[in-house]
């Protein structure tokens, strides 16, 4: 092996990588800014729908409001967010939704002898955002008006204020910012660290190798003064190093994005979250995402050797990026455990470490075992290319981009 | 003194899902003095490609051996890249470089001495005008200049064999010449070139010697000299047909 | 049109695609695998932890000197739950907790011992403490906004970690409890002093919904179902549509098809069709898929589903679906026109996808009717009314309406597809540049783009990232100088540019003063107008325009510093580089009414927040108009900072500009429409695209 032949190699193709538009794009450039724009998309649309939601007035008709709640009624004509209105005809007038709500103030169901008790029965359309939203704030009234007048009533019975007040209940959130922070990244990053990984890696490995066939220069290095193995070295650390970078980028985007973006809609919700990642951890971050990154360039380079063209290559590498990316869906609601079984399956595991090192939590054994399991499927993959790369026609194309031909060709057939 | 080039009984033969054993080249022997234009004139699946393919260590012999300067083609594969040049159809360029790092890449990586590439790399873009155009992306070029390029490179790392298979194909007429003309200058720089072709004027005018190649197997191998005494015919297309109607009658 | 020829091209492109038996089996094969894996994945995760939570018990500790009394009113209360079969409480039946007792709980709490503790404290001691917030925690929305808590009422404080999901959990059940104890507790107070019946009794609401399970279930599914679609269409159509001219470009063959005797805009209709038919059968496999999996049980859906589909209303959605996945096919053929490979194609693909999956979310903005002008706008008029269609509501005339729009579009974007194949640039894509040889300003015109597109990244991430540029003055004195006039030098500089030329730092004629002054109170009402009209149909939240008021006027600044800063500064700062640069850098490449529109909405992509973009993208396509017509920023400058400076005066005097009566709305229409006929007829343009035609 060669480091200098290697190093030239390698060197050449990040330089023709960095010229590729769709390669830039995929490996740097979404990598950066995919999530941040559509975090902070997702973040006006949310404040919009529900500044719409809270901004559209209610129209409301009252019937029958009983004289001496006449100050129920006042509530609703101050309310801003509230016209009161009349209809000859409410229910049709609901349904073609000229009207959002009818509130009918009947007499009391219950046998119980509370005076001045009313019931009321709100009529509204359920399929209407509108009307919904009438009959919410119908309930809020109405649950306000018989909070203040139990108070008034807890009153005239000697009860002061304080006392039917009874006693006050509140909670309080004793996790630090930076532990609700990482919580939230914990729950979020590590599932897109690891499709940025595999996304990052996906077109440098397939322009690599079938690009490389469709535009004519695999015969061209092939025919330089260099093993193939240099050859494949540096083909392989480049796709390795697109990835990581590519993950990397990421994570430092979402990290900066989450807190100028989400924290203000935590702060909303009286949340106060502080997005950085704990220094020790970056350490186990990078080993188990330069590992993860060396086992997915070494599977998707494999695949994509087969294609004779970058079409061929991609229908080649997409199952595979599905079988990686697919079993981490499972792990994307909190509360998992990780277990020396879940150590043992590839991607979930490093998926699980990313997660608990972001939370400050190291389970050593699972680490352990996530590095063996990791290492081991690398250098089996290696192992497989190495192989492959001893077959001239693998080298040559043939076989029509089928894995499956070259496998009952060459593998399980003996060719002179 | 050993020929540079030589082969003896070299075949190649492949399996075909359609057709079974393809015996593509058969037992093919032949060698190149120094400083000639060796041509194998043959028609499309003549075996031309193969035989070069082999030469240039892309594909490995079934049977036979072959050594360029020394080096056998199978048990010393790197050694014949170092001295060799290989220019096909096949052998496209990398877009995204700029000529200019196109020709310095391919002399380092064929271990042309470090300390001499960036001169060498001036001489060959004075040498094939590529001046204006050194620093501009090769997927930017007309083909007529990444032609050049591709010659340019070919030869980045001075070597002492240099094989061009079916240069031509595809170039207008001027092009074509430009091409040609390379191959002679390259010729009297003391290189070896081993010539494929089936164009048969294209033959006559560069080849010190010509095989003449048909089902995988050399018919005839002289000088064109030599090939009208034998055959007693004058144009080449014409000893062309006589050897493979021969041939065919042979078989 | 000749029909046997489309039929002819139309069936070879189905045959080239059906031949490609890798990308069909990849087409049919990823999306029925991956759809069942994610939502199964989904609900494996959600059952998984819902189990988990259920069967957990967790531990708590309750401290401080009304502890006793906490701990009756829980007991009491999970034995009145226990009792109570009404499904409102089952959530807080399945809840298992027990107390520890223990010395120190926040300690046991860090270390995860116990999974919340209830601290009770009396009203004497509460009061000692500083509220840290009003009670609300995390509570639902409908539920009533809480009051404070009274002087001298006893408090009692879930503490717990929301970091930890078990944490997290056990809270929101406990408060619940808590709840529930203190309304029983306070009923019981009641009754106990002589209320007469349970408090519960007191002004009930029975709700009478008039809305069948058919329409609520038509309006939740309407919500979602254009969405659903325009993403099966968008990929099922991306398989054939990225290889239909970008593919062929590569492979040579859209050569070899352009060079026989049919016309383009044939040639296009077909590759159309071919993708529209894909598209359509994709996501047909997808719906039958997605039925698969609800009769597996796989996706479960809510109670009281049920969807009606008579066959009129699906023959509706039917009519309103088909020119959407032409028009989907339709933006998916441009794509694949305008690149030059395959990979190129696709690269374009994602940021389509993603823009166009907004129109299609319209149907959950709430409020939004078919019969307004969103029927007029593509992709979001099929959302609205496929809802109102499935809701049992559907507006003929404005379906007609929507059908027509989407109709129109198809027809558009194909010509203009059609379009794209007369171009040599496209066609051919190995055409070398001499602007790559050339450098200098031919060179800047082909990257201009990418140089705003490298400030505005920079602007945005500077924003968000560096509080020391937090400060109103400090962000404006970044953004105009660093960010704009920093890179305008960059690229004079690395472009060789001529300044006066490259800036647009021309003389006009007087008149165009006098325009400009006239033009600038009357273009202010009138954008204003314009942005009233705007906003009837998509109304912007009040909260939002009254922060973007606070963001654009900050308080306590003296007026000359806001006049500088907020008139001054960007005018000439902001001209220089859009209406200078960027405008010189565009003006060869497009015509200009393009022109005019692409540098209004780039300039207004750099403010930031989405209500701003809108208004400052129209006083951009303004600015751009005359720097157009007088070949001088000088103009624009004049106009803008007048604007700006109008605007605070206007805003500051409280004048109410915003709810004129309409008549002065026309009247400052008619006058600035007046400046900028004076302006045209004194105009000086700078030359732009010709108009040429190719064949």
């Amino acid at each position: 092996m060669s480091w200098k032949d290697i190093r030239l190699l390698y060197v050449r193709e990040i330089r023709s990588a960095l010229r590729d538009r769709a390669i830039v794009t995929n490996s740097i450039i979404l990598p950066i800014f995919l999530y941040p724009v559509m975090m902070w998309l997702a973040y006006t649309g949310i404040t919009f729908v529900s500044g719409q939601s809270n901004d559209l007035k209610s129209r409301i008709m009252l019937k029958n409001v009983p004289a001496l709640h006449s100050s129920l009624k006042k509530d609703f004509e101050t309310d801003k967010s509230i016209v009161l209105t009349d209809s000859a005809d409410p229910a049709s007038d609901i349904r073609a939704g000229k009207l959002d709500a009818l509130v009918e103030f009947v007499a009391p169901k219950t046998s119980v002898p509370i005076t001045n008790n009313f019931d009321t029965r709100i009529t509204y359309d359920e399929s209407r955002d509108q009307s919904n939203r009438a009959k919410g704030r119908i309930d809020q009234k109405i649950s306000r008006y018989r909070d203040s007048y139990l108070e008034h009533e807890a009153g005239k019975l000697g009860l002061s204020r304080e006392q039917f007040q009874n006693f006050w209940v509140d909670d309080d959130n004793v996790s630090g910012d930076r532990q609700m922070g990482q919580f939230l990244m914990g729950l979020v990053l590590p599932i897109i660290f690891i499709i940025m990984l595999a996304v990052g890696g996906m077109h440098p490995a397939i322009d690599s190798t079938a690009g490389e066939r469709e535009h004519s220069t695999w015969e061209t290095v092939m025919t330089t003064a260099t093993s193939r193995a240099n050859i494949l070295v540096a083909k392989y650390l480049y796709v390795a190093t697109m990835s990581f970078t590519a993950a990397v980028l990421n994570l430092a985007a979402m990290m900066f994005s989450m807190g100028t973006i989400l924290g203000p809609l935590f702060r909303r919700r009286q949340m106060d979250a502080s997005f950085q990642i704990p220094f020790q951890s970056v350490p186990v971050i990078l080993v188990g995402a330069v590992l993860l990154a060396l086992f997915m360039s070494a599977g998707m380079m494999i695949l994509a050797s087969f294609a004779k063209n970058y079409k061929e290559g991609q229908a080649m590498v997409s199952p595979f990026y599905l079988a990686l990316v697919l079993p981490i869906m499972f792990l994307q609601t909190p509360g998992i455990e990780f277990t020396t079984r879940l150590a043992l399956i590839p991607v979930a595991n490093v998926t699980m470490v990313i997660r608990e090192a972001i939370q400050g939590i190291y389970h050593w054994p699972q680490i352990g075992i996530t590095l063996v399991v990791e290492t081991i499927c690398v250098i089996v993959a290696l192992r497989i290319a190495m192989r492959l790369i001893q077959h001239e026609d693998f080298v040559i194309g043939s076989y029509g981009g089928s894995f499956g031909k070259f496998a009952k060709e060459r593998l399980l057939r003996r060719t002179t | 003194m050993n020929a540079p080039v030589l082969v003896r009984n070299l075949s190649k033969t492949f399996y075909d899902e359609g057709r079974g054993e393809v015996r593509a080249v058969d037992s093919i022997s032949f060698e190149c003095r120094e400083g000639e234009v060796f041509g194998l004139l043959g028609a499309n699946g003549a075996g031309k490609t193969t035989t070069l393919r082999m030469l240039s260590t892309i594909l490995a012999p079934s049977s036979g051996t072959a050594n360029i300067l020394g080096h056998d083609v199978v048990t010393d594969s790197q050694g014949v890249r170092k001295n060799l040049g290989f220019y096909s159809s096949t052998t496209a360029l990398y877009p995204r470089l700029t000529a200019r790092e196109t020709i310095d890449f391919f002399a380092r990586i064929n271990q042309y001495p470090a300390d001499r590439v960036k001169e060498r790399v001036e001489y060959l873009i004075q040498r094939f005008g590529l001046a204006k155009y050194a620093d501009a992306r090769v997927e930017k070029l007309s083909s007529g200049m990444k032609q050049k390029v591709s010659i340019a490179r070919t030869v980045a790392h001075d070597p002492l064999i240099v094989i061009f298979d079916e240069p031509t194909v595809g170039l207008d007429v001027l092009n074509a010449l430009e091409v040609q003309e390379s191959i002679s200058e390259l010729r009297s720089e003391g290189k070896t070139i081993i010539f494929s072709t089936h164009i048969m004027s294209e033959a006559e005018r560069l080849c010190d010697r010509i095989a003449i190649i048909h089902g995988g197997r050399i018919l005839a191998s002289d000088t064109l000299a030599g090939l009208r005494e034998s055959t007693g015919q004058h144009y080449l297309e014409d000893i062309f047909v006589l050897y493979v109607k021969a041939g065919q009658e042979t078989v | 049109m000749n029909w046997s020829v489309l039929r002819l091209l139309y069936i070879h492109e189905i045959k080239m695609l059906v031949r490609a038996r890798r990308t069909v089996v990849m087409a049919l094969v990823i999306p029925a695998v991956i759809m069942p894996v994610m939502i199964y994945a989904q609900k494996f995760a959600n059952d998984r932890r819902e189990r988990t939570l259920t069967a957990t018990t967790y531990l708590y500790a309750v401290t401080g000197p009304l502890a006793d009394r906490v701990r009756s009113l829980i007991e009491n209360t999970r034995q009145a739950v226990a009792e109570n079969k009404d499904e409102e409480f089952d959530n807080l039946r399945q809840f298992k907790f027990d107390e520890i007792r223990l010395a120190n709980p926040r300690e046991s709490l860090d270390n995860n011992t116990i999974q919340f503790y209830v601290q009770a404290i009396s009203g004497e001691e509460a009061d000692k403490l500083p509220s840290t917030n009003d009670g609300s925690g995390s509570r639902p929305s409908s539920a009533p906004p809480p009051s404070k808590r009274l002087t001298g009422v006893p408090r009692v404080t879930v503490i717990y970690r929301a970091d930890r999901d078990g944490s997290d959990n056990a809270h929101n059940r406990i408060m619940e409890l808590l709840r529930l104890a203190r309304e029983k507790d306070s009923q019981l107070l009641l009754v106990d002093r002589g209320f007469p019946g349970s408090p519960k009794g007191l002004f009930a609401a029975q709700d009478s919904n008039i809305a069948t399970n058919g329409q609520v279930t038509g309006s939740l599914v309407g919500r979602f179902i254009t969405l659903f679609l325009v993403m099966m269409m968008f990929t099922g159509g991306a398989v054939a549509s990225m290889d239909i001219i970008a593919g062929e470009k590569e492979r040579g063959t859209l050569e070899t098809l352009l060079t026989t005797a049919v016309r383009r805009t044939e040639i296009v209709t077909a590759k159309l069709m071919a993708i529209t038919c894909v598209a359509l059968v994709i996501t047909l496999i997808q719906g039958v898929n997605f039925f698969l999996y609800i009769r597996l049980k796989v996706i479960a859906l809510p109670k009281d589903f049920d969807l009606q589909l008579p066959t009129g209303m699906a023959l509706t959605l039917l009519a309103l679906f088909i020119p959407l996945a032409a028009t989907i096919a339709a933006v998916l053929l441009m794509l694949s026109a305008y690149a030059k490979s395959y990979k190129e194609a696709q690269m374009y693909f994602f940021p389509v996808y993603m823009v166009s999956m907004i129109p299609a979310l319209a149907s959950v903005m709430p409020g939004l009717s078919l019969r307004s002008a969103i029927a007029l706008v593509p992709l979001a008029n099929v959302s609205v009314a496929s809802r109102e269609i499935l809701m049992g509501r559907p507006d003929p005339l404005m379906i007609m309406v929507t059908f027509l729009v989407m109709a129109l579009t198809a027809v558009f974007l194909i010509r203009m597809s059609a379009r794209m194949l007369a171009r040599e640039d496209l066609v051919i894509p190995s055409h070398s540049e001499p602007a790559e040889f050339l450098g200098g300003p031919a060179l800047f015109q082909k990257r201009v783009l990418r140089w705003f597109a490298l400030m505005w990244a920079v602007t945005f991430a500077v924003a968000a990232n560096v509080p020391q540029l937090a400060t109103f003055q400090r962000q404006l004195v970044f953004n105009e100088v660093v960010i704009m006039i920093g890179a305008t030098l960059l690229m004079l500089k690395f472009y060789n540019l001529d300044v006066t030329d490259a800036l647009s730092l021309r003389r006009v004629k007087p008149a165009v003063w006098l325009a400009i002054l006239f033009a600038i109170p009357s273009g202010y009402l009138t954008a204003l107008a314009i942005f009233r009209i705007v906003n009837k149909v998509i109304p912007a939240p009040q909260q939002l325009l009254e922060r973007f008021a606070e963001d654009f006027i900050p308080a306590g600044m003296p007026m000359w510093q806001l006049y500088l800063y907020v008139a001054v500064l960007p005018a000439i700062c902001e001209e220089i580089a859009f209406r200078g640069m960027l405008l010189n850098g565009l003006r060869r490449r497009l015509r200009p009414a393009a022109l005019m529109v692409s540098v209004g909405i780039i300039f207004g992509l750099f403010h930031m927040t989405l209500f701003r973009i809108a208004p400052t993208a129209l006083l951009g396509m303004i600015l751009t108009g005359i720097a157009l017509m007088t070949g001088s920023i000088f103009p624009g400058m004049l106009m803008h900072a007048g604007n700006n400076a109008f605007g605070l005066w206007a805003g500051g005097g409280g004048l109410g500009l915003e709810t004129l009566d309409w008549q002065y709305y026309a009247a400052a229409g008619s006058i600035f429409a007046l400046a900028l006929w004076i302006i045209y007829r004194n105009r000086t343009p700078l030359p732009t695209r010709s108009v040429y035609r190719g064949a």
